[in-house]
C-alpha cells in the first residue's frame, strides 16, 4: 500500500505539472497560474487565507516536531 | 466568496483539533475569526499596498534575504528556538503586507478561461488535501500501518533532517511566498 499512497501524491504533482504545461500550450483554454493568482489575490480574504496556508507550511515543517 | 475562505479556515481548524494539534487549530481558528471580524467591519486597519515596482535592486534585496534565511534555517537545528523565532518573525512581517488594501488594483475580468482554470486548480488541490487527510487517518487508525500509509509529512521529514536538502526546501518555500505576495498588487 505504501507505493499506492506515494503514487497518489505523485499523481497530484503530475496534475499540477499538466496544468502548468497546458496553460503555456493553450492559454485560451487554461490561464497561466499567475493570471489566476492576480485575480484571486486582490481579494483580502483569499490573500489572507492563502498566505496563512503558505506560512503554516513553514510552521509545520520547521517549528513543530513530529508527534 | 469571503464566507468560502472563512469556511476553509474553519474546516482546517477542525481537522487539526481531530488530529490532536491544538496549536495549529488555534492558528486557523484565529484566522477565521479575523476574517469574520473584517466581514462585519469591526477591523479598520488603514493599510494600503503601494504599487509593485519590480526593480533589479528590490530583486537583489529579496534574493539576498531569502538566501540568508534559507541558509540560517538550514544550519540551525530543526525545531530549535531559532527556527521558531524566524518563522514567527516572518509571519509577523507578513501580516501587514497580507492585510493591506489592494482595492486600487483593476481585477482581471472573470472570464470563462479564468473560471475554468480556477475549477481545474481547485479539483487538483482538493484531491491532494483529501488524499493527505485519508492517508493520515489510515496511517494512524490502523495498527502498524503508518509505514503503509505515509502522510506527506512522513515522506518529507527525513529529507528535512538533512541540512543541504533543508536549505533547498526552505528556499523553495520562501520563493513561493515571495511570488504569492507580489500577485494582485497595483502596478
Amino acid at each position: 500500500m505504501r507505493w499506492v499512497t506515494i503514487g497518489g501524491f505523485v499523481l497530484c504533482g503530475l496534475l499540477i505539472v499538466a496544468l502548468v504545461v497546458q496553460s503555456h500550450r493553450r492559454p485560451d483554454r487554461i490561464a497561466p497560474v499567475g493570471t489566476l493568482l492576480d485575480r484571486v489575490m486582490t481579494d483580502r480574504a483569499a490573500r489572507f487565507t492563502i498566505l496563512l496556508f503558505w506560512w503554516w507550511l513553514g510552521w509545520h515543517f520547521l517549528v513543530t516536531p513530529p508527534s | 466568496m469571503r464566507a468560502g475562505w472563512t469556511g476553509v479556515l474553519i474546516i482546517t481548524a477542525v481537522f487539526h483539533i481531530v488530529r490532536g494539534a491544538p496549536l495549529d487549530a488555534a492558528i486557523y481558528a484565529v484566522g477565521a475569526v479575523v476574517l469574520i471580524f473584517d466581514a462585519f467591519g469591526w477591523l479598520r486597519i488603514p493599510l494600503r499596498m503601494p504599487p509593485d515596482r519590480d526593480t533589479v535592486s528590490r530583486r537583489v534585496i529579496a534574493g539576498t534575504l531569502i538566501a540568508v534565511a534559507s541558509l540560517t534555517l538550514g544550519v540551525t537545528h530543526l525545531y530549535s528556538p531559532a527556527n521558531t523565532a524566524i518563522v514567527v518573525g516572518l509571519g509577523v512581517l507578513l501580516l501587514p503586507v497580507a492585510w493591506a488594501d489592494r482595492s486600487g488594483t483593476a481585477p482581471q475580468p472573470l472570464t470563462a478561461v479564468i473560471r475554468r482554470t480556477a475549477v481545474a486548480w481547485s479539483i487538483v488541490i482538493v484531491f491532494g488535501c483529501v488524499w493527505e487527510i485519508g492517508v493520515f487517518f489510515l496511517g494512524r487508525d490502523l495498527t502498524g500501518s503508518e509505514n503503509a500509509f505515509p502522510a506527506l509529512s512522513d515522506l518529507l521529514d527525513p529529507l528535512l533532517a538533512w541540512p543541504p536538502a533543508r536549505v533547498v526546501l526552505v528556499a523553495c518555500w520562501l520563493l513561493g511566498g515571495y511570488a504569492l505576495l507580489r500577485r494582485g498588487r497595483p502596478s
